[in-house]
């Protein structure tokens, strides 16, 4: 990939390095979010041609890595949002347990992924998404705000609130766990 | 729920750590301290761990990233374009992009294309305003006169002098010839740096004479200026025995003149007299030279066959002879327009036969000025071909209507008793004697004789554009 040069100094990067740094990233992000791996990859490859079509638009007024993850976030929403027509809303499609896997979906079946995805879906659907870009992004408060169009204190709080609640209910499942093996 | 008891474990009980010393502790590969049961450590751990289980597609990563050089290369893979969706995507982009450029290219190509089109398209001259300057009594020689540049005025000659009239055709002055010479033609250079007159003496001789004229005359002292100029003039032909001479023409550069003998007024010839003292030309039989606006072609008027005048482009050198049409008294302006006198005979039928065959009718010999564009002439020239030249298009004729003599005419036969088909045979209408182009080319004059007088006409003249014009 040779990206031209008036791009590299608008990202400060260029394209192949911005790819190179966030690929892994983007790709968990999705798969983190999405249970079908095949469905989070299709996704990835769709986030990375969107940006490779709109890098000459990056005007710089965010870190590319935001402006990367806010098309990876709106194409996820795009995704729900079809998703959701084909009468599959997201709350469903995570608890799918029969849900069609891959080699990879093999190993989340653990016990204690399963168990944070059913602690993710009581959170709301902010929460989520705060939780997801920051575990599964990696992306630093400030970036997440601006990702999501909201303020750094307004995402810190929803974050906050977030693991307030996953705390709760997940040592609630630990306890249930604890006691089942007891007998 | 927070138990009591992790609180009380905890530094700050109650309150969510930020995952960042996690992290941090994670990147500097520090040993990681076992999280407290119940703690909000334990949690993290935990989300920590499931993010570690989700792994990465390594195949997808070469893969896109391949697809992701074809594309920024250009080599598009409309497989993969059209299962991603931005193919459609990508050509409405070039297809608006594209749109963008094209609408100018076209709009930028219309133009071009109206500009040439109003270059090479064929054009005809139109008469606009027609003004008359200033009638004259009719003399025994046509009235001849030159536009002086910048169509200030024209220098006429009338009684044997120099007569300056100003654009409104009011008399400025008048230069009379030096003893017993009187004028009877003149030319001056498209630029009016020379004059060229043709003078008489009372025994019939004719000599041309040629005179370098100031920059500019003033208006106050023209005549005395320009009396000294002529007192000056070198005489440059002289005509022989019996021999007239007539239809002097400067070449555009100012360097050659033009002008044509006759012989006992048949015989007419052409020569060429150049800056130097070489020997006369003759470019062959003819009158009226005209030069063409590159000076390397001339229009002269012959007599036909029949006695009919014609126009034929010729010389000067071994350059080929065209015949252009029938015409007389050619001038070729600076824009490259040939304006000519062509009679033409016109019938009008004043009265039907039951039958619808003309009862009485009236035919006249009527003068036309007519042009012709000839800012092209290499072409025909070379082709030798005449369908390649433009053809002739009207630009004054004169007003036909009934008039007293026709009147007085069918008053006649009724009175007769006339039942046959006549036909009246009137006099030659509107005998244009001279034409001359302004030397911006936007005018023309000409004289016009009408029974007793000649009168001086001005012509504005207007370029359009035409399909065709009339063949000669």
């Amino acid at each position: 990939m040779k990206p031209e040069a008036e791009y590299e100094n608008k990202a400060g990067t260029s394209f192949e390095e911005l790819y190179d740094r966030q690929f892994d990233a983007v790709n968990r992000y999705l798969r983190y979010r999405i249970r079908s791996s095949w469905d989070a990859d299709d996704l990835t490859a769709t986030v990375f041609l969107k940006a490779l079509e709109h890098f000459h638009q990056y005007r710089g007024e965010a870190p590319v890595v935001v402006w990367l993850f806010r098309i990876a976030h709106n194409c996820y929403v795009d995704y729900l949002r079809g998703r959701r027509e084909k009468v599959f809303p997201e709350e469903k499609m995570l608890l799918y347990n029969n849900f069609p896997s891959g080699p990879e979906e093999e190993l989340l079946r653990e016990e204690e992924v399963h168990q944070l995805r059913k602690m993710l879906w009581h959170l709301t659907r902010s929460q989520r998404d705060v939780v997801s870009l920051r575990y599964a992004g990696e992306l630093k408060f400030s970036q997440i705000a601006m990702v999501l169009g909201k303020s750094e204190s307004a995402v810190r709080m929803i974050h906050h609130r977030a693991l307030k609640s996953l705390r709760a209910n997940f040592f609630i499942i630990e306890e249930r766990g604890e006691s089942v093996a007891r007998g | 729920m927070l138990r009591e008891g992790d609180k009380n474990k905890d530094k700050s009980p109650g309150k969510v750590t930020p995952i960042a010393p996690y992290r941090d502790n994670l990147e500097e590969e520090k040993p990681v301290r076992a999280p407290v049961k119940g703690s909000l450590d334990e949690l993290l751990v935990h989300m920590h761990r499931v993010r570690e289980t989700i792994p990465v597609n390594r195949q997808l990563r070469e893969e896109l990233k391949l697809r992701l050089a074809e594309l920024q290369d250009g080599r598009e893979t409309t497989g993969f374009h059209d299962a991603t969706g931005t193919a459609g995507e990508n050509k409405t982009g070039f297809h608006v992009r594209y749109l963008l450029w094209l609408v100018p290219a076209v709009l930028l190509l219309a133009v071009l294309c109206w500009m040439w089109w109003s270059v090479t398209a064929p054009k005809t001259l139109e008469a606009g305003t027609t003004k008359e300057i200033r009638s004259f009594w009719l003399e025994d020689r046509p009235l001849e006169f030159v536009c002086t540049p910048q169509m200030q005025g024209v220098w006429v000659i009338r009684n044997g002098q120099l007569l300056f009239l100003n654009r409104y055709g009011n008399n400025t002055g008048s230069v009379k010839p030096s003893g017993e010479w009187s004028f009877t033609e003149l030319a001056m250079t498209r630029t009016g740096d020379k004059l060229a007159l043709v003078r008489q003496d009372e025994r019939g001789r004719e000599e041309i004479i040629a005179a370098k004229l100031p920059f500019s005359l003033p208006e106050d002292s023209a005549v005395e200026t320009l009396e000294k100029v002529l007192s000056r003039a070198e005489v440059t032909v002289k005509a022989g025995p019996g021999e007239g001479l007539s239809g002097i023409a400067w070449s555009p550069d100012g360097k050659v003149l033009a002008y044509t003998i006759s012989v006992s007024g048949d015989a007419q010839k052409i020569y060429l007299l150049g800056e130097e003292d070489e020997a006369p030309v003759c470019v062959g039989p003819g009158k009226h030279p005209s030069w063409s606006p590159d000076g390397s072609r001339l229009v002269v008027e012959r007599a036909g066959d029949k006695g009919q005048s014609e126009l034929w482009l010729t010389g000067p050198g071994n350059g080929k002879e065209i015949f252009l049409g029938e015409g007389g008294c050619p001038v070729w302006s600076a824009q490259g327009y040939l304006a000519f006198i062509k009679v033409n005979t016109t019938e009008r039928v004043l009265t039907y036969q039951p039958d619808g065959s003309p009862l009485f009718s009236i035919r006249q010999l009527q003068d036309e000025i007519r042009t012709l564009n000839l800012k092209d002439v290499s072409s025909f020239i070379q082709e030798e071909d005449r369908s390649l030249l433009p053809g002739d298009s009207l630009l004054l004729a004169p007003e036909t209507g009934p008039g007293a003599d026709e009147l007085n005419w069918l008053r006649s036969l009724e009175l007769e008793g006339v039942r046959e088909p006549r036909t009246l045979l009137l006099n030659r209408l509107n005998n244009y004697d001279n034409l001359n182009f302004s030397p911006d080319g936007k005018s023309l004059l000409a004289a016009r004789r009408s029974g007793g007088t000649v009168t001086l006409l001005k012509v504005d003249l207007q370029e359009r554009l035409v399909k065709g014009g009339e063949k000669l």
